[in-house]
């Protein structure tokens, strides 16, 4: 009885742990949900001139790289991004849809604490967030006990796929007036 | 009265005597012990020590480093971490294998990774290098950087999208040569060496200086609880 109690117990302390890091998600598996089967094709981005200094502001750092790759098609942008947690990068995808975000995904989670920022119900909350003009996502996020860290790096890059987006809308619709 | 002023003195002899025994011990004790509180602030765990005394007391195993000298500076690879100069710019868990630089960019390649950077270390991209091999060689014609594989050299576009055929180069691989770690300046956020945090946590624990340092920081910790009570006893007597 006494060895069944901690064997229960052991196993109750090591299952949060099969959840914990790992990818979740492919690029593909994300770039089929956010496009269907007619991915478009890979376009880059470089951080440069003013779009490098509002990344910074935005982020409180550089991003770490400064040539960036997004899927376009009509008005939807889908991003994958990168930012540390605490101090691996966590990997996740958004996809944006008129300067909205309608889908969050977590890619990939190489930490061992903060995981549960991949469940659908803490990404479901950036559906339909905008980028206010004060550089501010337009919704709370609710956090997340001992994963304050994590959703600070989601946040992130919330905001700044929202910014990226409207950096190609911009070009784009600069394009289309020349 | 006088077995009390006799238990007075006792007490106020040896209060003086753990007193002085102690007052090193948790100097050292405290001051690590506050440190130690607040590792993330002071950044303890990624504050990495690399002096040889140091290391040669931990018997810290000796770091594989290759070195490619660059036209004013040098890429080098510790362990699986990579620095272009004084910056840490990625991490490989091959080996190094190439760096080439043009009038504005450098482009290392370490195993299977390719890192193009700025001349001032600024990461441009970091992308999967376009051959099978987890070695060869890179070189460059004028611009453009190019790949050795077995069926000839790669060329690739300005933007390193595209390795297509090309020509042999035009200038001479730079040669990767291995350097001497202890011998080499190297950044403190590098993770190689000992952290600061480990330090402190061995000092404050005694470790640091084997068996003889576990027990010593013992009798400390001791002598303290014993310095409270005689301290409390005395206070109260002379109440």
């Amino acid at each position: 009885m006494k060895q069944s109690l901690i064997l229960i117990y052991l196993l109750l302390c090591v299952a949060p742990l099969a959840n914990a890091k790992g990818q979740y998600m492919s690029e593909s598996a994300f770039l089929t949900q956010a496009f269907g089967e007619s991915v478009p094709a890979r376009q880059m981005l470089w951080l440069r001139g003013q779009l490098k200094k509002d990344v910074i502001k935005l982020l409180g750092h550089s991003y770490g790289k400064i040539r960036l790759y997004y899927w376009h098609h009509g008005t939807t942008t889908s991003w994958i991004l990168e930012q540390i947690g605490k101090e691996k990068p966590i990997t996740a995808g958004f996809v944006v849809d008129q300067q909205r975000i309608v889908q969050t995904h977590v890619l990939e989670f190489r930490e061992s604490r903060g995981w549960e920022i991949k469940r659908p119900a803490f990404t479901q909350q950036f559906e339909f967030i905008e980028l206010t003009d004060n550089n501010r996502l337009s919704k709370h996020i609710d956090g997340i006990t001992g994963a304050t860290l994590s959703v600070n790096a989601m946040n992130r890059m919330a905001k700044l796929a929202l910014r990226l987006d409207q950096e190609v809308q911009l070009t784009l619709a600069q394009r289309q007036t020349h | 009265m006088r077995n009390g002023k006799l238990t007075n003195r006792f007490f106020v002899t040896w209060h003086r005597r753990v007193g002085l025994f102690v007052a090193l011990l948790a100097l050292i004790l405290c001051v690590t012990g506050v440190l130690l509180q607040h590792t993330e602030r002071f950044k303890l765990d990624r504050t990495y020590l690399t002096a040889p005394w140091l290391l040669n007391w931990y018997n810290y195993p000796e770091p594989r480093v290759d070195a490619i000298q660059l036209s004013q500076q040098q890429v080098r690879q510790i362990d699986d971490q990579i620095l272009l100069a004084q910056t840490i710019v990625g991490q490989s868990k091959g080996q190094l294998w190439g760096a080439a630089e043009t009038s504005e960019t450098v482009l290392i390649a370490s195993g299977h990774v390719l890192i193009w950077l700025t001349l001032d270390g600024e990461i441009i991209d970091v992308m999967p290098t376009p051959i099978a091999e987890a070695s060869s060689t890179l070189a460059r014609t004028g611009e453009q950087f190019q790949i050795w594989t077995p069926n000839g050299w790669l060329i690739a576009d300005p933007e390193l999208s595209n390795w297509q055929a090309g020509p042999d180069p035009g200038e001479l691989p730079l040669a990767v040569e291995p350097s001497d770690f202890r011998q080499a300046a190297l950044p403190p956020e590098l993770s190689v060496g000992v952290s600061l945090e480990r330090l402190l946590l061995d000092l404050h624990s005694g470790r640091l200086f084997g068996f003889i340092g576990v027990l010593l920081m013992d009798l400390a910790s001791i002598g303290l609880v014993l310095l409270a009570i005689s301290g409390c006893w005395l206070w109260l007597r002379r109440r």
